[in-house]
C-alpha cells in the first residue's frame, strides 16, 4: 500500500519539481511498508537531511492529499547504509493543522531531525550524526551484546580479502625483505617482529602483504581474532564510541583481538585524540603479546603531526620498506595477474607494459585491466599492438610528462637550482651532480639519442652524457642519497 | 549528449539544487560512436570492475554516460561534484558505499582540496570493501588531475581507465542528427552540415543550439530548414 501511495506522490512531485531536483533527491528514496506508516529510505544521512529540510513539508502535504485519514511518514536512512534504527513515527493529521504540526521526523540513534513544529516533535539531541556501521557497533552494540555474539561477530568481521595471500604475491628485490618479515610474523605472531611496520609509496603491495599475514594466521588458527581495518575506521569508531559514551567497549574490543592490522596509519596525523587512544591500545596489545601490523606511506619518523611516543613505538618491532618493483618484477607481476585471469599474455606485451608503467603495481594492474577489457571486447589476442592501442592515451600523457623540458624542470625544482644552471657551463658539484642525474633520467625515460640529450643540456658532447649515465649508475649503487634522489625523481616523472 | 554538469551548472544561481539525473541522459539518447564501443560494452556490465574512470574534454559525453548508467541501475547514486563543493565531503559521502552503484562526476574540481581528496579516498576504500562499483569522470586522466593525495591518484589509476576521444566533425554532425531524430525533428544532412559549419565546435554548444532550434520550430510550426535556422540564429 505504501508503495502505491508513494508512487502517486512521486508523480505529483515530478510535476512540481524541476527534473534535476526530482531525480537527485526524490528518485533515490525507496518506500517500504510498515504497519502504520509510509517509510522512505534515503541512501545516506546527507540526502536524508536534505530531503527532510527542503521537501519534508511538500511530501507531507501531498500525503495528506493522497491519503485520507490518519497517516504517518517516516524518513530514515536505508538499513544497509546506517543504523538509524530508532525511527520516530509522527502521526500526520488527516487535515492540515492550524499551526503546522509535526510533519516529518528523522531519528537516527540519539539524534532527530524534524520538519514542522518542534514543540510536538520528538526531542532533538545535540549528538552529531552517526556514521557508517562499524565493527564496534555491529559486534558489541556498545555493551548490549553477549560474549558469544561478540565472538561470533568477530569470526565474520576480520575484513580480510581472501585473495590477498602469500601464494599470489610476486616476490622481487624491491619487496623480498618485507615478504620475509611478513612470512615470519605469520609463523610466529606476537614474536620479535611486533609491531611489523611496512612502509613505502602507494600501490606497492603493503596492503596485500598485510592481508596475506592475516589470511595465513586464520589458516593456522581458524578461531584467531584477526581484525583488519583502515585507520579511518579506527578513528570513526573511536569518535562514535566517545559520542555514545561507550569508550570502555571500544577499548575492550580493540584490546581483545589476537592480531590488529591497521592500514595507512599516516591518516592518524593531527588526530590527537585518536592517537592517544591508539597509543594505549598499542601498549595493551604489545604487553599482551598480540600481533600488530601497520602500514604507512612513509618512514615513521617522517610522519608530520604524529606524536613522538608513537613514532618511537612503531620502531620497536621491525620496520621494513617496500620499494617500487624493478622491471623484471613488474613483468612477473603482469604475468602472474594474467595467469590469474586465465589470459595469455605474451612476454613481449608484458615487457612493453612493464617498461612503460613504472610507478607502482596498482597502476600496472590498472593498465593491464584496460588491455584485457579491449581484448575481451575485440576478441583479439593480446599482443604489443593491442597494448599500444589500448593504452595510447596513457602513453601519450606519459610521453608528454617525460619531455626533456619536464625532466630539467623537475630536477631543477628537486635540487632547488635553476634550469639555466643545468644548461650552464658551471661545473661545481651542486650543479654538476643534478645535471648528471637529469641526463641519466633523460636517457632512461626518453628515446632521445645521446647527442640530442647533450644538445638539450647547453650543447654538450654525447660523451659527456654517456659519462653522466655511467657515473649515476655507479653512484646509485654506492650512495644512498643519490639512490634516494634518483628513485624520487623517477616517481615524480612517471606518476 | 549533454554538456558536462560543470558547464550546465553555470546556468543557474541555485547551484546546490541543480544536480541530478536529467531525463534525457539515457543510453537510448547516446549515439554510440565506434570508438566508444568497448566502453559501452563495459557499461552494460557495470559491476565487472570495482572502479572505472572516464576522462575526456568537456562535452564529449562523460556526464551523459554516467547518468545513463544510473538511469539503468536501480539504486544508483549520481553526484556531480562541481555543484556539490559547498557540501561537507565526509557528510556527502557517508554510507554511499551501500548504494548499488556510485557515479561521481567532475572529479577535476576536487583536485587540491585536501578534505575532498581524503574523503573520496576513504569512500573508494569503503566502496571496494562493500563491493559497490564506482564510476568516475573527469576532464583529464587521473595522473594529470593535480591531486595532492598520492593514495587517491594511485587508486584512480588502478581502476580501468577509459579515454573519451574527441568526436571529429563528421561524428558531431552525426550526433546532431541523431539527437534531432530523438527529439522528433528531421534534420537533413545539408541542414546539419549548415549548423555544424557555423556553430562552435563544442558538442555542448551544438546541443544547446539544437534545443533552441527545436523550440523555435515548435513555436513557429515550421520544419528545420536553412532559412529558419538563419532567422532564429541570426547567422
Amino acid at each position: 500500500m505504501s508503495e502505491a501511495i508513494w508512487a502517486h506522490c512521486k508523480t505529483r512531485l515530478q510535476d512540481e519539481l524541476p527534473p534535476q531536483q526530482f531525480n537527485t533527491w526524490i528518485r533515490p528514496l525507496q518506500a517500504t511498508q510498515t504497519d502504520q506508516a509510509l517509510q522512505l529510505l534515503a541512501p545516506n544521512r546527507f540526502i536524508c537531511d536534505f530531503v527532510a529540510d527542503k521537501y519534508g513539508e511538500l511530501i507531507e502535504q501531498l500525503l495528506r492529499e493522497v491519503q485520507s485519514g490518519e497517516a504517518e511518514l517516516q524518513l530514515e536512512i536505508a538499513a544497509g547504509s546506517s543504523r538509524a534504527t530508532a525511527v520516530q513515527a509522527v502521526p500526520l493529521a488527516s487535515t492540515p493543522p492550524v499551526s503546522r504540526g509535526p510533519a516529518l521526523a528523522v531519528v537516527g540513534g540519539t539524534e532527530s531531525i524534524t520538519v514542522g513544529d518542534p514543540q510536538e516533535s520528538v526531542p532533538q539531541s545535540d549528538t552529531p550524526a552517526r556514521a557508517a556501521p562499524s565493527l564496534v557497533e555491529t559486534t558489541l552494540h556498545y555493551g548490549q551484546a553477549s560474549k558469544s555474539e561478540v565472538h561470533e561477530a568477530l569470526q565474520h568481521q576480520h575484513n580480510l580479502v581472501s585473495n590477498y595471500t602469500f601464494s599470489n604475491f610476486v616476490e622481487g628485490k624491491s619487496n623480498q625483505l618485507a615478504l620475509a618479515a611478513a612470512n615470519q610474523v605469520s609463523e610466529n605472531p606476537g614474536g620479535a617482529y611486533n609491531p611489523l611496520f611496512l612502509y613505502g609509496g602507494v600501490g606497492l603491495g603493503k596492503t596485500h602483504l598485510m592481508h596475506a599475514v592475516g589470511n595465513a594466521l586464520k589458516i593456522n588458527k581458524p578461531n584467531a581474532r584477526i581484525v583488519y581495518l583502515h585507520s579511518e575506521r579506527f578513528v570513526a569508531d573511536m569518535v562514535k564510541a566517545l559520542q555514545l559514551n561507550a569508550i570502555a567497549d571500544f577499548k575492550r574490543y580493540y584490546r581483545s583481538v589476537d592480531a590488529l592490522l591497521i592500514d595507512d596509519i599516516q591518516f592518524f596525523a593531527k588526530k590527537d585524540r585518536s592517537q592517544e587512544e591508539f597509543f594505549h591500545t598499542f601498549n595493551a596489545l604489545l604487553e599482551g603479546g598480540q600481533q600488530m601490523i601497520l602500514t604507512c606511506d612513509r618512514y615513521p619518523k617522517e610522519i608530520d603531526g604524529l606524536e613522538e611516543r608513537l613514532k618511537s613505538r612503531f620502531g620497536w618491532g621491525l620496520t621494513v620498506a617496500v620499494e617500487p618493483p624493478d622491471l623484471e618484477t613488474r613483468v612477473a607481476i603482469l604475468m602472474n595477474k594474467a595467469s590469474q585471469a586465465r589470459l595469455d599474455l605474451p612476454p613481449d606485451a608484458a615487457f612493453f607494459i612493464a617498461q612503460r608503467i613504472r610507478s607502482n603495481v596498482r597502476e600496472l594492474e590498472g593498465a593491464l585491466k584496460r588491455v584485457i577489457a579491449s581484448a575481451n571486447f575485440t576478441r583479439r589476442p593480446i599482443d604489443v599492438d593491442l597494448v599500444k592501442e589500448s593504452l595510447k592515451d596513457l602513453l601519450a600523457l606519459q610521453d608528454k610528462q617525460v619531455s626533456l623540458d619536464n625532466i630539467q624542470r623537475t630536477v631543477a625544482e628537486y635540487y632547488k637550482i635553476k634550469v639555466a644552471d643545468l644548461n650552464s657551463r658551471r661545473r661545481n658539484r651542486s650543479v654538476a651532480r643534478p645535471r648528471q642525474v637529469a641526463m641519466a633520467l633523460a636517457k632512461e625515460l626518453t628515446n632521445y639519442s645521446l647527442p640530442e640529450i647533450g644538445d638539450a643540456f647547453g650543447g654538450r658532447d654525447h660523451t659527456t652524457v654517456l659519462h653522466a649515465c655511467r657515473k649515476i649508475r655507479e653512484l646509485r649503487e654506492t650512495s644512498s642519497d643519490i639512490h634516494e634522489d634518483y628513485k624520487n625523481l623517477l616517481r615524480l616523472l612517471t606518476t | 549528449m549533454t554538456p558536462d554538469s560543470a558547464t550546465a551548472s553555470n546556468q543557474s544561481p541555485q547551484l546546490p539544487l541543480q544536480i541530478g539525473l536529467q531525463d534525457e541522459t539515457t543510453f537510448d539518447n547516446f549515439l554510440a560512436r565506434e570508438a566508444l564501443a568497448p566502453l559501452l560494452d563495459s557499461m552494460s556490465r557495470p559491476h565487472c570492475e570495482p572502479l572505472q574512470f572516464l576522462h575526456g574534454a568537456a562535452g564529449e559525453g562523460k556526464s551523459h554516460l554516467l547518468q545513463a548508467l544510473c538511469h539503468a541501475t536501480d539504486g544508483a547514486v549520481y553526484l556531480p561534484l562541481a555543484v556539490l563543493l559547498e557540501s561537507p565531503p565526509s557528510d556527502l559521502f557517508q554510507d554511499l558505499e551501500s548504494s548499488s552503484l556510485l557515479a561521481l562526476d567532475d572529479l577535476d574540481v576536487i583536485a587540491g582540496r585536501r578534505e575532498w581528496e581524503e574523503a573520496l579516498f576513504h569512500l573508494i576504500n569503503r566502496a571496494r570493501a562493500a563491493q559497490c562499483p564506482l564510476w568516475m569522470a573527469a576532464r583529464r586522466p587521473a595522473n594529470d588531475l593535480g591531486l595532492q593525495l598520492a593514495d587517491l591518484s594511485s587508486r584512480l589509476a588502478g581502476g580501468v581507465t577509459w579515454a573519451l576521444s574527441a568526436a571529429d566533425d563528421s561524428d558531431k554532425q552525426a550526433i546532431l542528427q541523431f539527437r534531432a531524430r530523438r527529439k522528433g525533428l528531421v534534420l537533413s544532412e545539408s541542414v546539419a552540415h549548415y549548423v555544424c559549419s557555423r556553430e562552435s565546435r563544442a558538442l555542448a554548444d551544438l546541443m544547446e543550439t539544437l534545443d533552441r532550434l527545436d523550440r523555435a520550430s515548435l513555436q513557429l510550426q515550421r520544419p528545420l530548414t536553412v532559412p529558419l535556422i538563419r532567422e532564429v540564429m541570426a547567422w
